[in-house]
């Protein structure tokens, strides 16, 4: 168990807490199906306060790679299509990135555009987008990025899924085949 | 703290509003506990108050088997306690329910004193 004082404040007042840490193994032969965290106080003079609580799991049986990357043929595509992409199998993975290589080149357009998007389909919001106005274009078997994924939203829990979403604008545009690339890590 | 204690080997924080973050105590089953100003860290403007006796909880369900979890939070007693009083009035308490009904208790014991004890 760990114990250091810290500094803090309570109603203006700077105060020192006391920070409290300890590991409390797991036993690895029986499943584990919960784990309940309880702060307490009994007959404690005058109440106290509690902050931060923690609650971190040991991820060493998780590490296997550290980063992920999943590569993902899609076939050539014209009109709107949601296809899935992910799934996670660790309690939670968070995608960090993507990018897309396109067999043709993708050639941006002001007017008739498409837009792909990630989407968590737990909570239905967008991870990371691209959207393929003027300028932004996508060359043949060259790596294009979406934009950052939203840390917000990059979070897939464990028997979730992401899927990829092509929405056309105007007349659209054909999205050629490509290979969808995904980065992800142990959240 | 959270990030100091974040270390590559284990996850992020698994609980919700663990500093009273949405200033009530959503996510968690409290008895005889409120929501006050103040906390530990720069953007920590609120924390929890227990009163002399009382509780609060959450529990979590774990799809995948960890060796073991890191456990801790920030306390401070409203008043100090004596030197010669050796008894635990505040403390941590980690539940592990295990397939079958079998279960493991932790008890983390609240002490000021336990720095000097620590040698810390």
């Amino acid at each position: 168990m760990a114990l250091t004082w810290i500094s803090g404040e309570l109603n203006a007042l700077t105060i020192e807490w006391l920070h409290i840490e300890a590991i409390c193994e797991v036993n690895k032969d029986i499943e584990l199906l919960t784990v309940k965290l309880s702060g307490i106080t009994e007959n404690l003079t005058g109440g106290g306060y509690f902050d931060n609580y923690l609650l971190l799991k040991n991820l060493l049986n998780e590490k296997t790679t550290g980063a992920n990357i999943i590569y993902l043929p899609v076939p050539e595509t014209s009109g709107e299509i949601e296809i899935p992409v992910f799934g996670s199998i660790v309690e939670i993975a968070e995608i960090v990135a993507a990018h897309i290589v396109p067999k043709f080149d993708i050639i941006g357009s002001d007017s008739d555009y498409m837009t792909l998007k990630l989407i968590n389909k737990e909570s239905s919001e967008v991870i990371c987008t691209k959207t393929f106005l003027a300028g932004a274009d996508a060359l043949a078997y060259e790596v294009t990025d979406f934009g950052p994924a939203n840390e917000n939203n990059n979070a897939v829990n464990y028997g979730k899924g992401v899927s990829l979403v092509k929405e056309d604008t105007g007349g659209g545009m054909t999205l050629p085949q490509s290979v969808l690339i995904v980065e992800w890590n142990l959240g | 703290m959270a990030d100091e204690t974040t270390a590559e080997l284990y996850s992020k924080n698994r609980l919700s509003n663990p500093g009273a973050e949405t200033g009530d105590t959503t996510g968690w089953a409290v008895s005889g506990v409120t929501v006050v100003n103040g906390g530990v860290g720069e953007d920590s403007t609120k924390c929890f108050k227990l009163e002399a006796t009382a509780s609060m909880y959450q529990q979590k369900s774990t799809p995948t088997q960890p060796p073991d979890f890191k456990v801790g939070v920030d306390f401070l007693p409203e008043t100090e306690q004596a030197d010669n009083d050796t008894k635990v009035y505040a403390y941590l308490k980690v539940e592990y329910a295990y397939a079958g009904g079998t279960t493991d208790t932790f008890v983390v014991p609240c002490r000021a004193d336990g720095i000097l004890a620590a040698g810390v």
